[in-house]
């Protein structure tokens, strides 16, 4: 693949030659179906270089030494949608290549019985892995709470109510020398028709690195649900 | 007995998998019902102590909570 030459404008009579077509014309964007495919079609990308990936839906170019995304470090990206099944459901090998994991939670029913909705990343149950502090409605629980999981709440949502969402944010889930705080927000429907919001903050008492994500309600099997993760600049 | 159902999404791949617990996941599983089941009975029980305890008294919640605040 040839270097970039820049920007030309062809004149009439003009003979298109090899390098110009290889330093001026190909330099468009590329698309490639990922990051892989376009590893094995550009063996040699040249500073200015620019890409779409569409398994990403993101726009990157070649800074010289690296695939840089277009617009900065910052933002938010997509990383998958997870329709929610089952007793637990699992989502492993997530990407350590973000500061931040970000969640948005809605439409969750069982098919067992009410119960929080709660996340355990690494899976981990083991006790006292969860520091947190609620503010359930106008209440402010000021005592600090230790618990087994991540709970979305202090009280059981409607196993039937498809009116729940929430945010839940991961920071430092790559470190594995620190503790990863934790912040989830969120709505939902009580049993009886009482509704519950919440606000809860805390960390995840983890020296290990979060590479997965196991989510459960405490009232049993998972009917319905989705969960989109984003991985954060 | 068919144990209980658990999903794995794999998101490099977007394969979503969908297996029965092993024996060691369900022990886990009983054991979380358990004590779900357990903190649900303890909520309870506490709720009602708390009643019967404002019925002895004569007075709301809202009564006891001025009285606490």
């Amino acid at each position: 693949m040839g270097a970039p030459l820049g920007f030309k404008t062809f004149a009439t009579g003009d003979i298109l030659t090899a390098g110009d077509a290889n330093g001026y014309l190909m330099q468009g964007v590329w698309v490639f179906a990922s990051a892989a495919a376009r590893t094995s079609a550009v063996t040699s990308p040249q500073e200015g270089n620019m890409s779409f990936l569409k398994d990403t839906n993101s726009v990157e170019y070649y800074d010289g030494a690296a695939w840089v995304a277009v617009g900065g470090s910052g933002g938010l990206t997509l990383l998958s949608t997870t329709t929610l099944s089952g007793a637990t459901v699992t989502i492993p090998s997530i990407v350590q290549t973000y500061k931040s994991l970000r969640m948005v939670i809605y439409g969750v029913t069982n098919a067992t019985a009410n119960g929080v909705m709660r996340i355990a990343p690494n899976g981990n149950t083991t006790g006292s892995s969860y520091v947190s502090t609620d503010s359930v409605g106008a209440s402010f629980v000021s005592s600090v709470n230790r618990v087994t999981y991540l709970n979305l709440g202090t009280t059981a949502w409607s196993r039937t109510a498809t009116n729940n969402v929430a945010t839940v944010q991961i920071d430092n889930y790559t470190s594995s020398t620190n503790y990863k705080p934790m912040n989830a927000y969120g709505f939902a429907e009580e049993t009886g028709g009482s509704v519950m919001s919440f606000n809860i903050g805390g960390a995840f008492v983890s020296n290990t690195a979060v590479t997965s994500l196991v989510f459960s309600n405490a009232g049993g099997n998972l009917s319905t649900g989705t969960v989109l993760l984003y991985g954060v600049n | 007995m068919t144990k209980p159902i658990v999903r794995i999404h794999n998101i490099e791949t977007n394969e979503v998998i969908d297996r029965e617990m092993t024996d060691a996941e369900f022990e886990a599983y009983e054991a979380d019902q358990l004590a779900v089941a357990k903190a649900a009975e303890e909520a309870k029980a506490k709720a009602q102590a708390k009643s019967a305890l404002l019925a002895k008294l004569g007075i709301t919640a809202e009564e006891a909570a001025l009285l606490l605040g």
